[in-house]
């Protein structure tokens, strides 16, 4: 297998208001995805985890600067002229962000929203880009298209913007899709619909993605492996279902606690302390400040990821806690 | 079918009714304004005799609400009374003088749309550039538009000697040579003004996440900029320029009396003085007229800019 994205070293600096140096928001991140893989991005709010998609598709904000490297197919996106940098946003990569009302342009038709980029990326003629749009449609279940592609996008309900949206990512039939927290926006039976749908396209269009949520089952449930991330650096990967059920990192063992349960009626557990940022991090183990099993070593010197089979980890203990940490995790 | 019924009351009896109240509103006014006509014309010498007829003559011994109906019931068809000073029509007085006010308010609005969107969107869009525009356009905001006429003229017709002084000039081209420092000199304010509102727009349309979208979809830049930038900033931009136009009706007073141009602007100014009231009504109620256009025709834009609008309405 091949790798479709590398990611490697990856360092975001941004400004922020009231530091007079740019700050870390993404800190010695590394991340491959194979062709047709899907690997799911689970961190809370504010860890880096959209920072990440938009460095993927080279789309920092203002005034950020970059370090490490990108790679889509073994070369550098920051090596990309204008031209093969469009050309790789629209044909290769297909985005769908998280709230399709603001993502989505409210003035134009949602026929219009559709075509207009392989339209003016000169990949389709608007009538085959019309019709392949309704075909897409029809194919999440929006079987009113021709109809549907003249109204506009306060017409629709999230849900079908949300369908919308993974149309017109699938559009110019990319290798990859980047699927920046889809589901939050959605209610619960939307949502399982719409993961439905997205993944049986993967399946039959052999696409590789790039899922990011904070909703550790979603992900476990629909990708293959996961990567955990905390304070803008990724602790844990493995293959999904291990680390759902075996998890080695004690911040993954402490977000599977903080899960509601189905089951019993009890008081829900949340990770002690508070998420903190990248550039909080100082020098030691990014999680060293929350952690239940930190000892002196973890607040001064950061833990390399050590890569065992398939899996990795970044904790100096993670072999001595592989006990405690299951248990912490199902509790 | 009944939407078209009430869309024509709305936009065309609305504005009606606006114009006719205060038609009614400028004429009482002007009624109850200190100076008499009467005295103007015939001098402080003239026995009460004299003014009692002169008073009968033109009318204003009669009850204020038959004179404004009077008044009205000739306006409709085309009869704005007769101007006392000039002794002739009204409306033979006003036609040629608004054919000039109308070029110069149209060459205005040119630069003022042009230049004030264009550099709205340079300081919207460029990070690089924006400490210059906002710079620019505090200056053409602080600048008085008769101090501006003084410097242009002073620099463009007395020291570079491109440009006339005064005048409106005859024919397309004279006319345009003849108007163009009073017309930038009516823009320059306006052109700042709408250059901040656009800037302001653009900016915040341009941090909109369906800009992102448009980006990561690898669109061209300058298809981003019109079809998701431009276009959702249009709202505010449609209404500053709107309001600039109808403004300029206004700002005519002053540029044409500097420039010296027999436009309707230095004629109300000149009739203001001499109590012409009829001058005046007539082009107070015009003024109110391109008011109540403008910001009918700014309400109709929105309605075709704006798809929310467009799905309520039908």
């Amino acid at each position: 297998m091949t790798n479709a994205i590398e990611i490697e070293n990856l360092r975001i600096d941004l400004p922020r208001s009231g530091f007079r140096k740019r700050v870390p928001v993404i800190n010695d991140l590394n991340l491959c995805i194979e062709e047709g893989e899907a690997v799911g991005l689970v961190g809370e709010s504010g860890s880096g985890k959209s920072m990440t998609t938009r460095a993927i598709m080279h789309l920092l904000p203002d005034g950020a600067q970059r370090s490490g490297s990108v790679r889509y197919r073994g070369q550098e996106i920051a090596d990309f002229d204008r031209r093969t940098l469009a050309l790789y946003r629209s044909r290769d990569l297909g985005v769908i962000f998280q709230d399709p009302r603001a993502h989505i342009n409210p003035l134009w038709t949602i026929g219009d929203f559709l075509v207009e980029a392989v339209v003016a990326n000169r990949q389709m003629l608007r009538a085959e880009a019309t019709d392949r749009a309704i075909a897409l449609l029809a194919q999440v279940g929006i079987s009113n298209g021709s109809q549907r592609i003249q109204q506009y996008p306060h017409q629709l309900s999230g849900g079908l913007l949300q369908r919308v949206m993974i149309v017109s990512a699938l559009m110019p039939s990319p290798a990859f899709i980047l699927a920046d927290e889809i589901s939050t926006a959605l209610d619960v039976t939307v949502q399982s619909e719409v993961m439905a749908i997205l993944s049986e396209l993967r399946q039959s269009n052999r696409l590789g993605m790039l899922f990011i949520t904070h909703d550790l089952d979603l992900a476990a449930a629909v990708t293959d492996r996961l990567a955990i991330m905390y304070a803008g650096s990724i602790v844990e990967v493995g293959p999904s279902h291990e680390i759902s059920t075996a998890p080695k990192h004690p911040y993954t063992a402490a977000l599977m606690a903080s899960r509601p349960s189905l089951t019993e009626v009890r008081r829900l557990q949340t990770v002690p302390g508070r998420p903190i940022s990248a550039f909080e991090a100082g020098n030691g183990c990014v999680f060293a400040s929350r952690c239940s099993f930190a000892a002196a070593r973890c607040s001064v010197e950061r833990p390399l990821a050590r890569q065992e089979k398939d899996r990795s980890v970044a904790c100096h203990f993670a072999a001595d806690l592989a006990p405690a940490i299951s248990v912490a995790a199902s509790q | 079918m009944r939407a078209t019924t009430g869309g024509v009351a709305r936009w065309i009896g609305g504005p009606c009714a606006i114009i006719l109240v205060t038609s009614f509103v400028i004429y009482v006014a002007l009624t109850f304004a200190p100076g008499d006509p009467v005295a103007q014309i015939l001098g402080s010498r003239s026995s009460p005799e004299q003014r009692a007829e002169l008073a009968r003559e033109l009318g204003l011994n009669l009850p204020l609400l038959v004179r404004y109906w009077h008044w009205l019931t000739g306006a409709l068809t085309g009869n704005f009374g007769i101007s006392t000073t000039f002794r002739q029509p009204v409306a033979n007085i006003l036609m040629p003088r608004i054919a000039t006010t109308i070029y110069l308010v149209a060459y205005s609005a040119l630069i003022i749309l042009a230049v004030g969107i264009s550099l709205g969107s340079v300081g919207g869009v460029s990070r690089r550039l924006r400490p210059y525009v906002s710079a620019l356009i505090g200056f053409g905001i602080a600048l008085p538009g008769y101090v501006a006429a003084l410097v242009l003229v002073s620099i463009f017709a007395v020291y570079l000697g491109w440009f006339p002084t005064f005048g409106a000039g005859a024919g397309f081209l004279d006319r345009i040579w003849h108007l163009t420092l009073p017309a930038i000199s009516l823009a320059i304010g306006w052109t700042a003004y709408v250059a901040q509102i656009s800037a302001a727009a653009v900016r915040e349309e341009e941090g909109r996440e369906h800009v992102m979208t448009a980006r990561a979809r690898g669109l061209p830049p300058a298809l981003i900029f019109r079809k998701h930038i431009l276009r959702n900033a249009a709202a505010p931009i449609i209404t500053a320029s709107g309001l600039s136009v109808a403004g300029l009706v206004a700002g005519a007073v002053v540029v044409e009396t500097a420039f010296a141009i027999d436009g309707v602007g230095s004629l109300v100014v000149k009739s203001v003085s001499a109590k012409d009231y009829d001058v005046v009504v007539a082009i107070s109620v015009l003024i109110v007229a391109v008011f109540v256009v403008m910001n009918t025709l700014i309400a109709l834009l929105h309605n075709i800019v704006d798809p929310h609008r467009k799905a309520s309405d039908s």
